[in-house]
């Protein structure tokens, strides 16, 4: 072995260790995952909600709140959008917890008009005066640094709204996708982002990749609390054409990839094949089911496979407990 | 058609967002932006505002462009949001701002959109080519609409790039009407038509391509406006049915007039305010 190889392999060794130690420390990291029952949206939750959000130890008190829920398109019948009550939810258990605001904030991927997103009645008539709607696609620019190196992105931006926000809780629909199997919070991110610069449907991040592209928006702005609106989901051709799949949940965490593991399982697909899941594994914690922990009801009550597109159908390996 | 000093009422509401350097921002207390610009010009010329009011908003529009022609959506951020170049050449095209115009025009025409193989999943024309948001990426309905009424502002409505340009705006269109942001179909299912894109594409298509080629994609339009609630859908949906000669645009033209006052608060966004003024001025100036 000449000077060269050995320093190539020793650098090669040091590399292996580190990145060893870094999955080693996230994958014995447990995370905790609240899965509380909702049987219709007629049942006030703000109080648990407030409970678990307590529990977490999530620093509410004097925050400026950006709740981004996945609120896309309207079409009655269709359940696309986290629901309206269940957003409204969530902000009063904001306010519970002392919040200074709370704004509820969609930058929508493919549909421009914000008339049938953040604008539309149905949202803002559930929502409290006190709480703003803000559309993220339209606004001021702010350049922040690509946190992950998945893409070619040196950096992303934001509006300023998002860039101002104290913390941000992702609210996603649990609903099936026909180009990445499912929609969670990680893939919620790129409602994020301003279409101004990105495009509808925000092209920009597809020709990245749009599981490397969820991925580095995970690594770069981490949502600080997760709450998934599974009390009524969507399967077979979602995120928009797909039908109504009752499942009565909700499910929480502060740790994403957790949830998201947790409710992929939920719905019948190894988190494994989910390519943003297999891509995010070894930067963050949550993907492995043993090392979650579930304080509240525990997934196996609710789980039910959801129906979806031939492509994805091999990815559903459950039921997983 | 709204008469003219309720017209002049909403403008001066909306002139009274203008920053003093004649630029405008999406929303009242944010800062200037290019879009809304563009559509305050265009909204301008619409009412037949005087061309002395509009100037500054013109000159800072040009001051704009970037060395290559193109035309970022930020002025902080110059290599962001470059289809914005395609509006900004109607803009200062109908303005008669000739001289800031050709050098965005040659940008426009090299600004292409990355073709792809035909998959399954989506059934469309991967191998034509219109515009993209940015560069290295894929057409779609808006940006290719919006270049088209650009370069056929801007004396090029021959050009090759245009001719393609229309085909790609066809190809994309819903078999039964109307389009979506840019696919028709996913997993052979099809998608849902939009009032703001099938508008966009209508005004580009309209009186350049057989009307038969585009009659469900207008009939749609005429439906959707019975029921739509959006004030940005209703005021692209009275251009395209103004450009298009269809009898019922006054009808959408009279609901739109009744909810320009839903554009406050939280809810106002500029370029739909603009959007809005342009549809009831006494000029089609996107098209005349």
């Amino acid at each position: 072995m000449n000077r060269r190889q050995f320093l190539k392999w020793s650098l090669a060794a040091v590399g292996a260790a580190g990145l060893g130690a870094l999955i080693g420390r996230y994958w014995h990291r447990r995370c905790r995952v609240w899965v509380l029952p909702g049987q219709d949206y007629q049942r006030d939750l703000s109080r648990d909600v407030a409970g678990v959000l307590a529990q977490e130890e999530l620093a509410l008190k004097g925050k400026k709140v950006l709740i981004k829920p996945n609120f896309v398109e309207c079409h009655p019948g269709r359940p696309i959008n986290t629901d309206a009550r269940l957003i409204a939810q969530v902000a009063d258990a904001c306010f519970r917890l002392g919040a200074l605001s709370v704004a509820v904030a969609e930058g929508p991927g493919h549909r421009r008009d914000p008339w049938y997103s953040i604008y539309h009645s149905t949202l803002r008539e559930a929502l409290p005066s006190q709480v703003r709607c803000i559309d993220l696609n339209h606004g001021d620019l702010v350049k922040v640094p690509n946190k992950g190196w998945y893409t070619k992105l040196q950096h992303f931006y934001i509006t300023t709204p998002l860039a101002e926000a104290d913390l941000v809780i992702s609210m996603p629909k649990m609903k099936t996708h026909h180009w990445m199997g499912v929609t969670l919070s990680m893939k919620n991110l790129f409602g994020n982002l301003p279409g101004i610069v990105y495009g509808w449907p925000k092209n920009l991040l597809h020709v990245q990749g749009v599981a490397r592209s969820i991925v580095d928006l995970t690594l770069t702005m981490p949502p600080a609390f997760v709450v998934v609106d599974g009390i009524t989901g969507m399967e077979g051709d979602g995120p928009i054409m797909g039908t109504a799949k009752p499942m009565g949940v909700v499910v929480m965490g502060r740790d994403p990839l957790a949830v998201d593991a947790t409710c992929a399982r939920m719905m019948g697909f190894e988190p494994g094949n989910i390519p943003y899941m297999a891509l995010a594994m070894p930067h963050i914690p949550g993907m492995l089911d043993e090392m979650n922990d579930y304080p509240a009801e525990h997934p196996r009550r609710f789980a039910s496979t959801f129906a979806c597109v031939d492509a994805f159908r091999s990815w559903q390996t459950g039921p997983f407990w | 058609m709204m008469r003219a000093d309720e017209w002049i009422r909403h403008w001066n509401l909306f002139a009274g967002m203008r920053f003093p350097d004649g630029s405008f921002p999406y929303a009242p207390g944010l800062r200037s932006a290019v879009e809304p610009t563009i559509h305050a010009v265009l909204a301008g010329l619409a009412g037949g505002v005087d061309p002395r009011e509009l100037a500054p908003s013109i000159a800072w529009l040009s001051g704009r462009r970037n060395q290559d022609g193109s035309v970022p959506c930020s002025p902080e951020f110059p290599d962001q949001g470059l289809w914005v170049t395609a509006p900004w050449v109607v803009a200062m095209a109908k303005a008669g701002d000739t001289r800031s115009v050709s050098a965005a025009v040659e940008f426009l025409l090299s600004f292409v959109s990355i073709t792809v193989q035909n998959t399954s999943t989506n059934d469309l024309d991967g191998s034509l080519t219109g515009w993209p948001w940015g560069k290295g990426a894929f057409s779609w309905v808006e940006p290719t609409a919006w270049s088209l009424l650009a370069l056929e502002a801007a004396g090029k409505s021959d050009h090759p790039r245009v001719e393609e340009g229309r085909k790609l705006l066809l190809d994309r269109q819903i078999p039964a009407g109307g389009w979506n942001y840019g696919n028709k179909t996913v997993y052979g299912q099809e998608l849902i038509p939009f009032a703001d894109t099938t508008a966009l594409a209508l005004l580009a298509l309209c009186e350049r391509v057989p009307e038969a080629s585009i009659e469900r994609s207008i009939r749609f339009l005429e439906t959707d406006a019975a029921t739509q609630e959006s004030p940005y859908g209703l005021a692209l949906t009275g251009l395209a049915l103004r450009r298009c000669r269809r009898p019922n645009g006054d009808a959408v033209l009279k609901r739109l007039e009744g909810c320009v006052s839903m554009m406050a608060g939280e809810r106002l966004n500029t370029v739909h305010l603009g959007l809005a003024l342009q549809a009831l001025g006494s000029r089609g100036v996107l098209w005349e």
